[in-house]
């Protein structure tokens, strides 16, 4: 006979993604313990995550900083084809259709890197460029020491105030294009007030993929607060 | 990360930030959609792993605005989520928890309308109280003799 004053209760009290932080905390132990600066690269799609990272990974490359490069997609390895140009070690992570990276894709693909011989206790920077979107990356941690939200001239300067989700649990915000800004009428200080009301205090770092602007600051910035516990 | 005070969470039924629903579906409609998916997969997988394959009725989660997840876009994937599963034919509830700060200048925990803007006095304040939330908090298993929801 059933009781219907009695319902049976469950009692949980445990983060959704708990399962998902238990394998980023696991990972930021090892990136902690190898030295090794890791930061999560977010934005929309087109952006340009991938033409700023080639950038980025050239510079690194000069300066004798050693770099290692995963990067996400729902399909295709065209990014990382790109990015393997470079000469740095890079691995593509193939999501298939889910629209960010999760902690035990990265722990996969970073076991994978020591495989192939990159290793961390080698590395001095590693980097996670997520799949292009700025909603569900959010949500997973990666272990990573330092988030990078990207935001580009041509996206509008009021996007940190639409997705403030991403902006406010940023450790820095990227503008990008910013050789183009002048033509698309892009008001630089409306998108760092738009910064300032999500996440106040946040670093703004614009830069040029095809000038060079701001890329051996962002470089800096990764080498030197990377790795940190949040 | 951000310290937490329950007492200023608040409960509502309606989430304070969701996004449109009517009209053709955009890119970012869609993505959205596909995310709302893979966190209700996440939940079903936490009820599954504690109800050891009990039939669950109903299952609550706290759900904060800063936490990335939209409450009726996570409602409308629980059907498909829970598809074949044990919570098949359950209730999702969603407790929404608004965004609240610490305004150094007030001296008091105030709930921003946009951002994280004080609305007493302007001011902006990055010290979060509550928002961040994403919480399996129990599920109701169903009775034994039941047969249907």
């Amino acid at each position: 006979m059933s009781n219907a004053t009695a319902p049976r209760i469950v009692e949980l009290r445990r983060g959704v993604l708990e399962k998902n932080d238990r394998r980023a905390a696991v990972l930021r132990g090892r990136f902690a313990a190898s030295g090794v600066r890791v930061s999560n690269w977010v934005s929309s799609p087109g952006t340009g995550k991938t033409t700023l990272l080639e950038r980025l990974l050239a510079d690194a490359v000069a300066r004798e900083v050693r770099v290692a490069v995963l990067v996400g997609d729902c399909a295709t390895d065209n990014d990382a084809r790109r990015l393997a140009a470079t000469g740095v070690p890079v691995r593509q992570i193939v999501t298939e259709g889910i629209c960010h990276l999760e902690a035990d894709m990265v722990t996969t693909h970073v076991d994978a890197l020591e495989a192939d011989g990159a290793l961390l206790d080698e590395l001095d920077l590693l980097v996670l460029e997520n799949v292009g979107n700025l909603v569900c990356p959010t949500s997973y941690d990666l272990g990573e020491g330092t988030r990078v939200a990207l935001l580009s001239v041509t996206e509008g300067e009021d996007k940190p105030l639409k997705y403030p989700q991403l902006f406010a649990s940023s450790d820095v915000v990227v503008l990008t294009k910013v050789d183009i800004a002048d033509a698309v009428e892009f008001d630089e200080a409306a998108a760092r007030r738009a910064v300032e009301i999500v996440a106040p205090g946040r670093p703004v770092l614009a830069t040029s993929a095809r000038t060079g602007t701001g890329v051996a600051e962002l470089l800096d910035l990764l080498l030197g607060c990377v790795g940190e516990a949040p | 990360m951000h310290r937490r005070d329950s007492h200023v969470e608040h409960r509502r039924t309606v989430a304070p930030q969701g996004r449109g629903t009517v009209g053709a579906p955009t890119v970012e409609r869609v993505e959205r959609a596909v995310h709302e998916v893979s966190i209700a997969q996440a939940i079903v997988a936490a009820v599954s792993d504690a109800v050891g394959g009990e039939r669950v009725q109903r299952v609550d989660v706290t759900v904060g605005a800063l936490s990335g997840v939209a409450a009726p876009a996570l409602e409308f994937a629980w059907e498909v989520a829970t598809a074949n599963t044990a919570m098949a034919g359950s209730v999702l509830v969603v407790e929404s928890v608004p965004t609240t700060v610490f305004c150094p200048t007030c001296g008091k925990v105030v709930e921003p309308p946009v951002g994280f803007v004080c609305p007493g006095c302007g001011e902006l304040s990055g010290d979060v109280r509550s928002g961040l939330e994403l919480e399996v908090r129990s599920a109701r298993l169903r009775d034994p003799g039941q047969t249907s929801s």
